[in-house]
């Protein structure tokens, strides 16, 4: 197998299981996000859950040619970083608003790239 | 001296597999890929890595905390050329990086089809600045 060919097929199926995958991880940013806005967040572990996969998005999604979705991602990270907002804070009400807002259009994104999602 | 083994680390899986496969297929490398700072720590002095790449931002290790400990872990991994993978890409945040002893810094998303020869020429150009007059290796 030539190299070119042996590129297009690994790739697409790297492509094909991130697509996949999209369906979970919309998931599991849903269910951490509840936490977090419930208040049943004490230690910060969703909102840690949240960040990394978010940053995952962020680096990955464009990689893979979804540049939107990195994008959205890129701006919804700062609002969940940790090293910029320690676990133990309480996020404000308007911080929540903001985060529930790009989370929606994250998961717009996700929706469009794969619809099972 | 040719590049050829490239120790790879990077915490999130389909990054990793992009990136094993442009170093392997399109870039004919032997890599060597860790899903975590104390992976790489384990496996990097048998592997005896000419390059070692890092994504910056890890859960539990950081780039730039997984650079220090490798540096500490053996002796030969102390002059081993180092590349951080990551999105921070402002002259500043390079600045920082580079202060920490890194070579270079590869922009975040990476082209599949470029990146081999990016590390090439990171790689050949310390090599070239190791061989100058006075330079400690």
């Amino acid at each position: 197998m030539n190299d070119s060919l042996e590129f297009d097929e690994k790739w697409q199926a790297l492509l094909q299981r991130f697509v996949a995958r999209l369906v979970e991880r919309k998931r599991a940013m849903g269910e951490a996000w509840y936490k977090v806005q419930s208040g049943a967040d004490a230690g910060g572990n969703a909102r840690n859950v949240l960040f990394h996969e978010v940053h995952s998005l962020s680096g990955s999604g464009a990689t893979f040619g979804f540049e939107e979705l990195s994008a959205v991602a890129r701006r919804l990270e700062p609002l969940l970083d940790p090293e910029r907002i320690p676990a133990d804070r309480v996020l404000g009400v308007d911080e929540l608003r903001r985060i529930e807002a790009l989370l929606d259009e994250l998961g717009a994104e996700v929706h469009r790239i794969n619809p099972a999602a | 001296m040719k590049l050829e083994r490239v120790l790879y680390v990077e915490d999130d899986p389909d990054i990793r597999e992009v990136a094993r496969m442009s170093l392997e297929v399109v870039g004919g490398l032997n890599v060597c890929c860790c899903a975590s700072g104390a992976e790489a720590i384990e496996r990097a002095d048998a592997y005896d890595p000419q390059l070692i790449v890092l994504d910056v931002m890890m859960p539990e290790m950081d780039g730039p905390a997984t650079l220090s400990a490798l540096r500490a872990s053996s002796s030969r991994l102390v002059h081993v050329p180092v590349v951080f993978v990551t999105a921070k890409v402002q002259p500043n945040e390079v600045a920082e990086f580079l202060a920490l002893g890194v070579t270079d810094v590869v922009a975040k998303p990476f082209d599949p089809m470029t990146l081999p020869d990016s590390l090439r020429a990171i790689w050949a150009r310390f090599s070239c600045e190791l061989i100058k007059p006075g330079r400690a290796p």
